[in-house]
């Protein structure tokens, strides 16, 4: 698969003395959806600003289809971005903001705005300083989609969003995927609403992408794996215990090979296995750069 | 119409495809019956399209799907006669297994403790 | 940038239209109260106060909204560059301001004085003033950013603007005032429209920095402080500048303040060899010899800055006299009147505190070859003549009450000084005082007529001779004729028309009078008499004829070579001409000013300073 329609070639930035992206790679084909999956704090935020162009790298280079982010912002015109905040002029509605945005897009879609907007049930003539925080997610979503980009940012897309707003806005970005390959990023801490959609998950730690699994690879081949201890035994990897009871283990484990490895460790008496649920699967995940943070 | 086990091994794809079988041994599906487009299969089951297009494609070349006439995919009159085929295997492979086991002096608690295991396995 | 400069500005137009309506509103209701019956006192406060304390506020508030982080969540997900944005929005307060002020300015015409106040000096005052609230604006949108606070920006932006403002415009004050340059004044004054610009280009740098994180280094930073300061260093630059040049002005000291005496004061140039120039901002005096080379007689200080605008100028002259062998007499007053004498080639030597109450006149002149100070009291016409001699005690002689007793004194003075004539009772005869003593210096064949407002007849010393020149009555007709010592009178030249002013002498011993006929109303001083440097009449010269194809309204004979003679044409042309024949020698500059012969050329004075256009009509400069 050719995955240089994006690529993220060693990313550095760091705020002052903090120190948030060191050496991040990425590369995704066109059409691909890939999740990326970190803590709070972890840099996703960041590493989408980067991509938009709203922050310089200290180092690294950044590529969208051939395309540079600049400091002209350029790019943002191939680029959706639902932010994790979204944020609009408070006095403007939403025709308001359609209107105002299509200026700065040369194909902006007006009718596609309008329907996607009708789809949700976005009330259009009510002043967006009064949106709560449903519809802020749904007038935003509107305007990323309207005028076709080919690369889609979402930043947290569906926290804080009720059961029925994020099955419409998760609708909204099927249809999306249905009518055009479009490229998209799922920057989130929560990835079960989308574990279904994306192609590849990617993990950001310690400023890296420090794992990235195909996604049916992951759930094929993730277990967890209780097991007891031999009598004053040590675990031989620390790391991967999720809980731990007495002499009971839980281990989470990645990759099928792996399973028979981890069964027929030394230090354990008896275990069974069983595969994870997503949420244990992105603990397991999370679990493992534990220790880096 | 089909619910999928997030916990399972089996790809999305073979539940997708698992799922439709199983609609038509229930004959809730029929024979010239449009199955879902796969925009609505994909938003329901909240799921990525390409998933359910690969699901579908499989069918067809299984011969599920009828050959497909523009965008629509039809049950085929063999999907029955398919899934018919498909569980009364399964079926006879079971009754063998189960017969060879007690022929090995298995009892039958400790058959269904085998089954419990290999349910948490796959499932 | 146009859709985000059209957004802030929709924003803003509330606000405005809001403070227009009121500043409108306001004139006319205010005015019924006495306080403010004078729409005028209403307009200046809205000029020097609340204008540009909107144009800080809008800019600072303006800054702080853009740089707000609902802004920039807003807006900064837009395919505009963050310059762009930023410039857009600064762009959109500036010209908010411009529209209160082009209204506010425009309305002012209706109103009976207000003109006065904002357009009074006019093109520059309305252009400074206009651009100087522009520049406010602009860089109190800056801070505003960077501070994201409204006061802060007004504050910071007000302060910057105040401090470049007046940088640039007391340079240009010196300028214009001090230094008599225009135009440098006036571009000067457009400039100030330069470090607003600046400060909104700034902002390409500044948001990189502050929005897109870039690494604050050289690349950015310094662009950024440079374009933010460029308005500041260039405001002390000019002033600098100015200042400096300031200190260099040459201004020539003035003899003295009594213009009803004028006839004493040197109509000879014979002593024009020296000229004293004066710097009033350094206090300094100088001499400038008949060679044309400036030498200080009194060493004056530099100012300071904050001396600079405390007290930039001080005329301390109040008299001075040069003398032809280059001694020179001056009498000061900076707080008290003190007299100075310098020997010839020797600097200024303090000689006494005058000790005058009451800011009398004062004046210098030379009577024979004794120098004098003149003094009338402004209040009761009391007039006083002191004798100055270098080393000796200032003695005043009351001289008379009034002016005519004034000059008579002065009168009876010059006529014991022996180098002046005067004309006997039954005008036949010419008497001088020969040795202390009065003795007829020769007889007329006619009556004696008397020039100008002149009763004495100054000796004529050119070459070896010296003559007395007077007019006779002959005929009924004035004829100019003249006597030696010891010799009959003779006629100088053909009885011309009109009427005659005295001898005047040059300084290498030329003298010359002139025919002046009026003609439509005007003297005009057409035809001139002139005697050579070495004693020969040379035939009358109709400076109109000789100078046929030039237009000039005065012209003055300062040399003669031979049968040619220099004129100097309005004070800015040298030419010369022998009656017939006239060619150009030099141009001294429309800006010239000051114009003297001294030996070696023209001395004059421009806008650069000292010059001297010497006689062969090269030109150099002094300084």
């Amino acid at each position: 698969m050719n995955r240089d329609f994006l690529s993220v070639n060693s990313l550095y930035k760091s705020f002052g003395r903090t120190v948030v992206l060191s050496g991040l790679d990425l590369r995704a084909a066109r059409g691909e959806v890939i999740g990326i999956l970190g803590r709070n704090g972890a840099g996703k935020t960041t590493l989408l600003r980067l991509i938009l162009g709203l922050l310089q790298a200290d180092s690294g280079t950044i590529a969208l289809d051939g395309k540079v982010p600049d400091a002209g912002g350029a790019i943002r015109r191939h680029i959706g971005y639902v932010p994790e905040k979204p944020a609009f002029h408070s006095q403007m509605t939403a025709e308001d903001v359609f209107r105002f945005r299509s200026a700065f897009y040369g194909n902006w879609d007006m009718e596609k705005a309008l329907s996607t907007a009708k789809r949700l049930e976005l009330p259009l003539d009510k002043k967006s300083g009064v949106f709560s925080k449903g519809n802020l997610a749904k007038l935003a979503w509107c305007c990323a989609i309207a005028h076709d980009p080919q690369l889609l940012l979402l930043d947290e897309p569906t926290s804080g969003l009720d059961y029925l707003i994020k099955d419409k806005i998760l609708d909204g970005l099927i249809g999306e995927l249905v009518t055009a390959k479009k490229t998209v990023i799922i920057a989130s801490h929560v990835m079960e609403d989308s574990f279904n959609l994306i192609d590849r998950l990617a993990v950001l730690s310690a400023g890296k992408i420090k794992e990235i699994h195909e996604a049916e690879t992951l759930k094929a081949g993730a277990f967890l794996v209780t097991a007891r201890l031999k009598e004053s035994a040590a675990m031989p990897d620390p790391a991967a215990i999720l809980s731990s009871e007495g002499r009971i283990v839980s281990i989470g484990v990645i990759g099928r090979e792996n399973l028979g490895k981890v069964l027929a460790e030394s230090c354990f008496e008896s275990a069974e296995h069983r595969p994870m649920t997503p949420a244990e699967i992105f603990r397991a995940l999370l679990c493992r750069t534990k220790e880096e943070l | 119409m089909i619910t999928l086990n997030q916990t399972s091994q089996i790809p999305i794809y073979d539940q997708i495809k698992l799922g439709l079988k199983g609609l038509v041994k229930k004959a809730l599906l029929k024979p010239g019956d449009i199955a879902p487009s796969i925009r609505k299969m994909a938003t329901d089951l909240k799921v990525n399209p390409n998933t359910v297009a690969r699901a579908y494609r499989e069918l067809t070349a299984e011969g599920f799907f009828e050959a497909s006439r523009g965008q629509e995919n039809i049950i085929s009159p063999r999907a029955s006669k398919l899934a018919e085929a498909a569980a009364k295997n399964i079926a006879q492979g079971l009754e063998t297994a189960i017969k060879s086991a007690f022929e090995n002096g298995f009892t039958w608690d400790e058959i269904e403790t085998i089954i419990s295991s290999i349910r948490r396995k796959l499932i | 940038m146009n859709r985000i400069f059209i957004l802030y500005f929709k924003k803003n137009l509330p606000g405005v239209a809001t403070g227009l309506a009121v500043a409108l509103l306001s004139i006319p209701l205010l005015s019924r109260f006495s306080l403010f019956a004078d729409p005028d006192i209403l307009l200046f406060f809205w000029v020097s106060i609340a204008l540009p304390a909107a144009a800080v506020v809008l800019g600072g508030m303006t800054g702080a909204e853009a740089a707000s982080e609902t802004a920039k969540d807003a807006e900064a997900v837009l395919p505009v560059s963050g310059f762009a944005r930023l410039a857009g929005a600064g762009l959109a307060a500036i010209a908010a301001i411009a529209v209160i002020a082009a209204v506010l300015l425009a309305v002012s015409g209706h109103l009976k004085h207000g003109t006065a106040y904002i357009q009074g000096g006019l093109n520059f005052g309305s252009a400074a003033y206009l651009l100087g609230l522009l520049e406010a604006c602009a860089f109190s949108f800056v801070f505003g950013k960077l501070s994201r606070s409204m006061i802060a920006g007004a504050a910071a932006g007000g302060g910057l603007a105040v401090l470049t403002t007046t940088g640039i415009l007391a340079s240009v004050a010196v300028d214009s005032l001090l230094l008599g340059d225009g135009r440098a004044a006036y571009f000067k004054i457009l400039m100030l429209g330069v470090p607003g610009f600046c400060a909104i280009l700034s902002l390409k740098y500044l948001s990189e920095i502050s929005e897109r994180k870039t690494k604050a280094g050289l690349r950015n930073l310094g662009p950024a402080i440079l374009l933010l300061t460029i308005g500041l260093i260039a405001s002390g630059g000019l002033l600098a500048v100015s200042k400096a040049r300031a200190h260099k002005l040459l201004i020539p000291a003035r003899q003295g303040d009594l213009a009803y005496l004028n006839f004493i004061y040197a109509k000879n140039t014979r002593d024009c060899s020296y000229k004293l120039y004066e710097n009033p901002v350094k206090g300094e005096f100088s001499v400038v010899g008949p060679e044309g080379r400036a030498r200080v007689v009194k060493p004056g200080k530099t100012k300071s800055y904050t001396e600079f605008f405390k007290d930039p100028v001080h005329y301390a002259t109040e008299a001075s006299l040069v003398r032809g062998d280059g001694s020179v007499w001056l009498v000061t007053r900076e707080k008290e009147y003190k007299l100075y004498y310098a020997r010839p080639g020797g600097p200024l030597e303090f000689q006494a505190d005058l000790g005058l109450k009451d800011n009398p006149r004062l004046a210098m002149f030379r009577l024979g070859d004794k120098p004098y100070l003149a003094m009338t009291s402004r209040y009761d016409s009391m007039q006083y003549l002191a004798e100055l001699a270098p080393g000796l005690p200032v003695k005043w002689e009351f001289t008379g009450a009034g002016t005519d007793e004034g000059r008579a004194a002065v009168i009876k003075k010059k006529k014991a000084s022996g180098k002046y004539a005067w004309l006997s009772e039954d005008k036949r005869k010419l008497i001088a005082a020969v040795n202390g003593r009065e003795a007829a210096v020769c007889s007329l064949p006619y009556k004696g007529a008397a020039f100008y407002h002149a009763p004495l007849y100054e000796a004529v010393r050119s070459g070896n001779k010296t003559r007395f020149f007077l007019p006779l009555m002959k005929n009924g007709k004035t004829a100019l004729y003249y006597c030696m010592p010891g010799k009959a009178a003779a006629e100088a030249w053909d009885a011309p028309e009109g009427y005659m002013f005295e001898f005047r002498t040059n300084h290498e011993g030329s003298a010359y009078t002139a025919v002046t006929r009026r003609i439509n109303g005007n003297d005009e001083k057409r035809v001139f008499y002139v005697i050579n440097e070495t004693g020969k009449m040379l035939p009358p010269i109709d400076a109109g004829k000789a100078f046929a194809g030039r237009s000039f309204k005065r012209a003055l004979p300062v040399k003669s070579v031979g049968d040619e003679v220099f004129f100097l044409l309005d004070g800015r042309t040298l030419a010369k001409t022998d009656g017939t024949k006239a060619s150009s020698v030099a141009e001294l500059g429309s800006r010239a000013s000051d114009a003297a012969a001294v030996r070696d050329g023209i001395l004059f004075r421009d806008k650069s300073g000292l010059h001297i256009a010497g006689w062969d009509g090269e030109t150099r400069s002094l300084n």
